[in-house]
């Protein structure tokens, strides 16, 4: 699956995994690799524009830390981030359900 | 594993991309910090690929493969942030220059006239004076005066206009105050020309704003001496002779200095340092430089003054030091004169020189300057 189609998702994909626990640049895009089973891929470069406009929004944090004496930025989400995931999981919900309605194949 | 243990060394791939990227990103406050993010990112990628058992380059190429093209990556990077790169061709304009050179002409025209005018009724040379009524301070010693064959009655024009006929003094100083307007509206011409921050267009236009100030001062405090009845004039005079007058010329000697500097450099230099004049090819070199970049290249010149500003100020407090030793005196003592022009001259020369020096340097010592800049311009 390439970039272009899951423009406009790329935002929840990482709320959705960053909700579970905090994580770096990397750690975020292996876990929504791994989740998708490999079948999402997008070039790894664009994650963080997508992390620094979250950031940005106020919805997900970072803190600086030190790894194998490199510096390391992880992020966490916030309570408003926790509050736009909801919303954006209902609209994701909705937006899968009336897709599949119109192609014949309802999630 | 580390970056060492995994073998990194200077120059390799990801250090290259890495660099192209901060190029991209520079200007950017937050620019190291992006740079750090992305490292580890690629460093990180780079180890679990040799773990999967790929050599070290083999993984580091596939690391930035998978990471994105550097220009895609910034651009993404800096959307949104309100800091555009630079999408057209950075020209410096040459008319600033022009007009700040006519302007110099004609204050230079003014300040020997004033001179001129200053000192000619008492038979002195004027060539041999080298227009020392403009230079506050005077650099006029009882032994020159003497080895001139001046006549003594020119000496009291060191220190004080009162042996002067007041219309011989009102000429002086009308041309003398022409002259500091001009003077401080050519560097403000130059100065709000530039593509420079507004922060450093501001410190830039002090000297300016300065000697407009003085000539302003001037305009006012011309009076014939009877009418000032409260001698606040002669007071104000006295300071302005003794202090403003100095520091101005200071600064402005030593911004006339920078400016011969820029003019020293020609287009192919201006051309590697990523500027050119209006007419001179060198678009393709400019239509992909970011903002940041241009605006660092831009700064080079005036770094060159801030590094010399150390030195400035020395010389220039030897200057004040020079004038309150010779306050008190008939003339100002040799010593004293001497530090005066160091004090006056050296800013100047030192701006000349660096000009020089920098010019052969070239582009590498741009290069060398621009990590510098960057941290100046945020």
């Amino acid at each position: 699956m390439n970039g272009n189609a899951l423009k406009g998702h790329l935002d929840l994909m990482i709320l959705s995994v960053l909700a579970d626990k905090p994580m770096h640049g990397y750690a975020v895009i292996e876990e929504i690799r791994s989740r998708s089973e490999r079948a999402i891929d997008i070039p790894e470069g664009t994650m963080y524009p997508a992390l620094h406009r979250l950031e940005k929004a106020g919805l997900i944090t970072s803190t600086w830390g030190e790894v194998k004496g490199r510096r390391r930025r992880s992020y966490h989400v916030v309570e408003a981030g926790t509050r736009q995931l909801t919303v954006e999981r209902r609209s994701w919900r909705e937006f899968v359900a009336a897709v599949g309605g119109v192609t014949g194949s309802p999630a | 594993m580390s970056g060492e243990e995994a073998g990194f060394r200077a120059g390799d791939p990801i250090d290259r991309y890495l660099a192209a990227l901060a190029e991209k990103l520079a200007g950017q406050r937050d620019a190291d910090d992006l740079v750090a993010e992305m490292e580890d990112h690629l460093r990180e990628s780079t180890e679990h690929l040799i773990q999967d058992g790929r050599s070290l380059e083999d993984a580091q190429r596939a690391a930035i493969r998978r990471f994105g093209d550097p220009d895609l990556i910034s651009h993404a990077l800096l959307a949104g942030r309100g800091r555009r790169r630079l999408a057209d061709p950075v020209t410096v304009t040459r008319w600033p220059f022009l007009i700040a050179e006519l302007l110099l002409i004609t204050a230079g025209l003014a300040l020997a006239a004033s001179a001129y005018a200053y000192w000619q009724p008492c038979g002195l040379p004027v060539t041999s004076t080298g227009g020392s009524q403009a230079t506050g301070p005077h650099i006029v010693t009882d032994h020159v005066f003497h080895s001139f064959g001046i006549p003594r009655e020119c000496l009291g024009r060191s220190d004080t206009v009162a042996a002067i006929p007041a219309a011989t003094a009102l000429v002086s100083d009308i041309l003398e105050t022409f002259a500091y307007a001009a003077l401080g509206l050519a560097w403000l011409i130059f100065v709000t020309a530039q593509p420079w921050l507004p922060v450093t267009r501001i410190l830039a236009a002090v000297p300016a704003v300065l000697s407009l100030v003085e000539a302003a001062a001037r305009t006012l405090l011309a009076r014939p001496p009877d009418g000032d009845i409260l001698g606040m004039g002669i007071v104000l005079g006295f300071l302005f002779d003794r202090f403003v007058m100095p520091t101005v010329l200071l600064m402005l000697m030593f911004c006339l200095g920078m400016l011969l500097s820029v003019l020293l450099i020609s287009d192919d230099q201006l051309s590697d340092r990523g500027l050119n004049w209006p007419g001179h090819s060198s678009r393709t070199r400019h239509s992909t430089m970011p903002w940041g970049t241009y605006l660092t290249r831009t700064y080079l010149l005036f770094l060159v003054a801030l590094a010399a500003e150390p030195i400035h100020n020395w010389l220039m407090t030897l200057s004040i030091l020079g004038v309150f030793f010779g306050l008190d005196e008939e003339t100002p003592s040799a010593a004293a004169n001497y530090l005066i022009a160091i004090g006056i001259a050296g800013p100047a020369l030192l701006s000349i020189v660096v000009g020089v020096v920098w010019r052969r340097r070239g582009p590498a010592a741009a290069r060398s300057w621009t990590a510098r800049g960057e941290a100046i311009t945020r």
